[in-house]
């Protein structure tokens, strides 16, 4: 069972790795990664996942992927589709939980 | 970045015409100062050197601790006293390869810190040269944040920018990692403002609050299951306003200790692997669970499934990532936890068989004090240390069966009182965090509980007590063993005591004595209301070695992967 997540990333030091060094610690493996060019200093990265265990829960990881100060927002493709087609991407942080 | 003005607003001096040549690392000392930063503990070494340069004549006051994990304990533990971020620094490599425990204790039980770490200069990192380690990658686990500093000239940015994220929401440790040529580059920043904005918390939405209500008015047997995000999120009165206004009984986590008064009546103690049975017990048997600031950590739980098995549960928390990450929620609120408790009125609660249920366990599972023979009895030598300091005691507790005595017997007012390493569980923190919070706190009583196993890994902080003139009180239980390994290997590993017998440490009293600390020796039960009034008269440093028998052990004890319900007791 794969899941997608895509996250608005910003394009500083360390980020990446942070972001990817976090999914790998909390459980999951990453299939496919890829990252757009930054625009405005944000890129977008979109991972297609697996629990390692089969069991752990993606909206927790995307909860615990929130905390990080580097990310703006995270979505499904289908709201970042959505939101494209609708010239609106600020409407993406809306699935992004609040900062802690 | 806009320029210095001719007079700087913030410190009153000259601006960047009239002053001397500044660097990168005077920026650092002056934000440090500005952002009201009062001391800093450290050790010095090549590639930070340029900030040490910069310290002369500044108003912070640098603490040499003789290690440098000692310093991120002593922040750690100043940060937890305060509220406010403790900051530590060392140098590139090793020095910074030091802080590691220490950063990844504060992570652990999200204290705010700021870690400044010396790298070598920038051309060089990446080229494995001398003293270089990657500590930006390397701490990337255990810190909220972290940061390399690439401009000197948003030196002041960057570190206020740290603080903030140290200190908001969810704290946490925030390192700043500073390339050498970076602080010897002339620059002449603007320093941040003196106040910094803080965020308030989220507010839980209305409609959670209301569906929590009507579980709590339903439930016949709800429980309180408060950990460390209460004090975190300055929830602590709230929650006593709560119980008292509810009557549900309440249990606490290691870091939930001091949350709940500690006299209430329906407070029923620690839960978890060394929690008294009245707590796991009414865990084990209610029906509503209602967790505030605790994340279901295992040493809580026992064996998850069967915690709080029959229980609804309602989440409080301030981070998200908490709610659900271990037991689903009925009703998850995320967002501060006073904001919800006080708009939860569930009105009259028909609990009152329940509490009495809960009372009467609590009062036929009271702690006994009366061990038979006459050697030291650790857990009523920690009952009377306790009582006798009052209010103002601190412990600054090691780790191993100490810990959990202090946990278990001690009374503790206020959270803020007990400093334990309860996430990492890091030995050696004992001894450098009651020297941070003494020198906090130098008018509370600060006593370090320590072990004879915990004290020898930074033993070497004696002498920054005693270099310092710290107000500290060591109480240190010599079982010559390591107690807590030594207890699990005797019922869970058939008795194979394997590497657990420190039967050649040194006379610890001769030894603080050596770093000019005033110290004696404990043998027996008779001498130990002496030694409390001892211990506490003194200004300090002072040290008590306390000699108790290798063979006590902590109880009760829940099995690795057991049932809470099914604690062991002596």
């Amino acid at each position: 069972m794969f899941d997608t997540l895509c996250v608005e990333l910003a394009e500083t030091e360390g980020a990446l790795m942070r972001l990817i060094g976090l999914v790998e610690r909390r459980g999951f493996t990453i299939a496919t990664f890829e990252k757009s060019e930054a625009r405005d200093g944000f890129a977008t990265v979109t991972m297609r996942l697996t629990a390692r265990d089969g069991v752990r829960n993606p909206d927790i990881l995307s909860r615990q992927i929130g905390r990080l100060v580097d990310v703006r927002a995270i979505f499904t493709p289908e709201i970042a589709a959505a939101s494209q087609a609708a010239h609106a991407p600020h409407q993406w942080s809306q699935a992004c939980p609040p900062r802690i | 970045m806009t320029a210095l003005p001719a007079t700087d607003p913030h410190t009153d001096t000259p601006s960047a015409a009239a002053q001397p040549k500044q660097t990168g690392a005077h920026a650092v000392v002056r934000t440090l100062e500005a952002l009201g930063v009062e001391r800093v503990f450290g050790y010095p070494g090549g590639a930070i050197m340029p900030v040490y340069d910069a310290l002369t004549g500044s108003s912070l006051k640098h603490i040499l601790v003789r290690h440098e994990q000692a310093a991120a304990f002593a922040a750690d533990a100043q940060a937890r006293l305060t509220g406010k971020a403790g900051v530590c620094m060392a140098t590139s490599g090793p020095g910074a390869t030091n802080l590691l425990t220490g950063i990844a204790n504060a992570y652990m039980d999200s204290v705010p810190m700021v870690i400044l770490t010396g790298q070598v200069p920038s051309g060089l990192m990446g080229t494995d040269a001398f003293q270089e380690v990657d500590v930006f990658g390397m701490s990337m686990p255990v810190v909220k944040h972290s940061i390399i500093i690439r401009d000197a000239e948003r030196i002041p940015e960057l570190i206020a920018e740290a603080f903030d994220i140290a200190e908001s929401g969810r704290p946490g440790p925030v390192l700043i990692d500073m390339p050498k040529d970076i602080l010897q580059a002339e620059a002449y920043p603007t320093l941040p403002p003196v106040s910094r904005p803080t965020a308030g918390p989220s507010r839980a939405d209305q409609a959670d609050v209301d569906a929590a209500t009507a579980l709590l008015s339903q439930s016949k047997r709800p429980v309180l299951y408060i950990g460390g995000g209460v004090a975190l999120g300055g929830a602590v009165d709230a929650v006593r306003a709560f119980m008292d206004r509810t009557g549900i009984p309440a249990v606490a986590t290691l870091k939930g200790l001091g949350c709940p008064h500690p006299d209430a009546p329906d407070y029923l103690g620690m839960l978890g692997m060394h929690g008294g049975r009245a707590a796991n017990v009414a865990v084990d048997e209610c029906d509503l669970l209602i967790c505030c600031g605790a994340r279901f950590d295992d040493r809580a739980t026992g064996r998850l499934d069967s915690f709080a098995q029959g229980a609804r549960i309602i989440h409080m928390d301030l981070d998200s990532a908490e709610i659900g990450k271990l037991r689903a929620a009925d009703v998850a609120m995320a967002g501060d936890i006073a904001d919800a408790l006080d708009r939860m009125d569930p009105g009259y609660l028909d609990i009152t068989e329940w509490r009495e249920e809960c009372r009467d366990r609590k009062a036929r599972h009271e702690f006994r004090y009366d061990a038979p023979g006459n050697g030291v009895y650790a857990p009523a030598m920690l009952k009377q240390l306790s009582e006798a300091a009052g209010d103002d005691f601190v412990a600054a507790c090691d780790v191993g069966q100490h810990q959990m005595w202090v946990a278990q017997h001690c009374r503790f007012a206020r959270p803020e009182a007990h400093l334990t390493s309860a996430g990492l569980g890091a030995m050696g923190y004992g001894l450098p965090a009651g020297i941070g919070a003494a020198m906090e706190r130098p008018d509370s009583k600060v006593v370090t509980i320590t072990g004879d196993g915990s004290i020898m890994m930074n033993i070497q902080e004696l002498a920054t007590a005693r270099r310092y003139g710290v107000p500290i009180r060591i109480l240190l239980l010599d079982n010559a063993s390591l107690g807590l390994v030594r207890q699990w290997q005797e019922y869970f590993f058939d008795q194979n005591f394997s590497e657990i017998d420190l039967y050649d440490n040194p006379d610890f009293a001769e030894v603080a004595h050596a770093f000019g600390i005033e110290a004696f020796t404990v043998h027996s039960r008779e001498e130990v209301p002496g030694a409390i009034e001892r211990l506490l008269n003194s200004r300090g440093p002072i040290l008590a070695h306390v000699l108790i028998d290798p063979r006590e052990n902590v109880w009760p004890l829940v099995p690795p992967g057991a049932s809470n319900a099914d604690m062991m007791e002596d």
